[in-house]
């Protein structure tokens, strides 16, 4: 009774005093902070967060939008241990695989040796980003469209390819020859932006070091190796990251090259995806399937960061 | 000797040119055989190989495409939704930018971190719950399902804040000495400064929704609604052989971001590279 009793007399005799530390205090101070991320904290609730949690549940159900019940259809693991026997996903992964590791290398290295012979000094040196960088800016969809011209039996590479004595074919119609054309159109198409990358990077390596190693009577090559290529790790480290990203999760070019095919061999896990989603409408069985694909690209790019060890680097 | 040295410079720059040419040309052709399709008949297209310069040159494949299919409505929503989409983000993107720039609030690294993972996230892992809610809301075919969801792109944010980042902190300060709001000093204050960064922000985000095939295709089944890219695929399914006609849909969806790239190329090469080389 007399501790209630002191316990009150002591609040209200206290003066009012503002906590300038106070979490409250300094949230109701930086309501227009708030107020500034709203709408972005708004969508990324109703377009990330949402979808990204909802479609981790559909991945342990069996759902069909045709059967609305099917929602409730908890199946645990199954989804995720179906794939490894369904021949059509493994195939699928096979290829995207293939498409990544396959045409990864051959764009970085095109990239660095283009970026390096156009920082030493070409001549018209817009006309060369220009044509460089055109492929970056233009539609995936416009140059997948027009590489399906150019693939055809008696298209350009047919030609270019009979020019040196070999045989022509339907490039995209052949089991052996659709997937490799994609990847070389994705060279193709990659190689500017990745380029560019490289060429900022040359750009900003400062001039005095260059001329430190010429003092120390470096030789051009000595230079490259202890000069250029240290100060070139980082945005390859980055590149590798990115285009694997990327790659893994190629869509539009066999989409529209081929819808997949002949038969599977053009179909990547983006595309299984789509094709099981909306026109199999096994929703739940896609939802798993984007889920493990998620995983893999989580863990491409941990290991990437983990052996080229730059993982503290990139925070930066 | 220092002539000789400026001598042998130059020529070697013209070697190097001279090396790499093929390779531009490797990049440039393909475009270039693009266009000149479009003057080609159906089958001169495939028989007539290298040539750039069409036999009998004709605007026929042009008059059939633009007949036959609503080129012009494609290219209105396309438009539509690219430029809806750069407004949003001309307003939203720099405002959260601000804020994790100049404020400083509780959970400001919280949400930052959050806003580049969103970057990190693929857009198939949200498709699936975003087709259902779409249905649910009557969001299929129209406007607000192509343009809502890209109104605060992390991306821009990220560019926005790194610019701010930059700006000096005094005429805030000053600012708020003067007695303007938090609002205030957003908008006349740290706004008019974003020149150069706008640019980018435009340009780019312009170019990325221009060009996005994967969203529109799927959202949109009625073809009053198809953008250029959904109308180009739809007619390559419609006509699988006649390339001079799907070089004509293909043209026509390529040439504003050519001519917005030959005229705006630094901002766009700024824009592209700006998230590679920080740090």
């Amino acid at each position: 009774m007399e501790m209630k009793a002191l316990g009150h007399s002591s609040t209200l005799k206290r003066p009012r005093r503002i906590d300038h530390n106070s979490l409250w205090y300094r949230i109701r101070t930086n309501k227009a902070a708030y107020l500034f991320i709203a709408p972005w904290f708004i969508l990324f609730l109703a377009f990330t967060v949402y979808p990204v949690i909802f479609s981790g549940y559909l991945g342990f159900t069996s759902y069909n939008p045709l059967k609305p019940s099917t929602i409730n259809d908890f199946v645990g693991l199954q989804n995720y241990r179906n794939l490894f026997t369904d021949r059509d996903f493994l195939i699928s992964l096979r290829n995207t695989l293939v498409f990544t590791f396959g045409t990864i290398p051959f764009t970085t290295v095109f990239a660095l040796l283009l970026a390096l012979a156009v920082n030493r000094g070409v001549k018209c040196k817009t006309l060369f980003r220009v044509g460089f960088f055109l492929p970056t800016v233009t539609s995936l969809a416009v140059i997948s469209t027009l590489f399906v011209l150019l693939c055809n039996q008696y298209g350009l590479i047919s030609q270019i390819v009979q020019f040196f004595g070999g045989k022509p074919t339907n490039w995209l119609n052949n089991q052996h020859t659709a997937l490799l054309s994609i990847m070389g159109m994705s060279v193709w198409a990659a190689t500017g932006y990745y380029m560019l990358l490289y060429l900022s990077t040359l750009q900003s390596i400062p001039q005095e070091l260059y001329e430190a190693a010429t003092v120390d009577g470096a030789n051009g090559f000595q230079k490259f190796f202890s000069v250029t290529l240290p100060h070139l790790r980082h945005i390859t480290l980055y590149i590798f990251v990115l285009n694997t990203i990327n790659s893994l999760q190629v869509f539009t070019e066999p989409q529209i090259m081929t819808g997949g095919g002949p038969g599977y061999a053009t179909t990547t896990v983006v595309l299984y995806l789509y094709k099981r989603a909306f026109s199999s409408q096994m929703m739940g069985y896609a939802s798993a399937v984007g889920y493990s694909l998620f995983i893999l690209i989580l863990i491409m790019a941990l290991i990437q960061l983990k052996v080229l060890g730059f993982d503290r680097r990139i925070d930066e | 000797m220092e002539k000789a040295n400026r001598l042998s410079e130059n020529a070697r720059s013209y070697i190097l040119t001279f090396i790499l040419l093929p390779f531009l040309v490797i990049m440039i052709y393909p475009f270039l055989y693009m266009v000149s399709s479009t003057f080609k008949d159906q089958v001169s297209v495939i028989t007539e190989g290298f040539n750039l310069i069409p036999k009998n040159p004709s605007l026929k494949a042009y008059r059939i495409v633009l007949s036959t299919q609503p080129f012009l409505k494609y290219f209105l929503n396309s438009l539509i939704v690219s430029l809806a989409v750069v407004a949003g983000n001309m307003v939203f993107s720099p405002m959260a930018g601000y804020a994790f720039a100049k404020k400083s609030f509780p959970g400001k690294k919280f949400f930052f971190i959050l806003l580049l993972s969103t970057m990190m996230i693929p857009v198939y892992l949200i498709l699936i719950p975003i087709y259902r809610t779409f249905i649910a809301l009557e969001w299929m075919n129209t406007y607000q399902a192509l343009i809502i969801p890209f109104l605060a792109a992390p991306i821009s944010i990220f560019l926005m804040r790194q610019y701010i980042m930059g700006l000096p902190d005094e005429i805030i300060q000053a600012a708020k000495i003067d007695g303007a709001s938090e609002i205030g000093i957003f908008v006349r204050i740290i706004y008019p400064l974003l020149g150069p960064c706008m640019a980018v922000l435009v340009i780019n985000t312009f170019l990325n929704i221009w060009n996005s095939f994967l969203w529109p295709l799927l959202f949109t089944t009625e073809s009053n609604m198809w953008t250029l890219m959904v109308g180009l695929y739809n007619y390559g399914g419609y006509k699988q052989q006649v390339f001079n006609e799907r070089m004509v849909c293909a043209t026509l969806a390529a040439l504003p971001t050519t001519i917005v790239f030959l005229f705006f190329q630094k901002y766009i090469i700024s824009g592209l590279t700006s998230g590679a080389i920080k740090g």
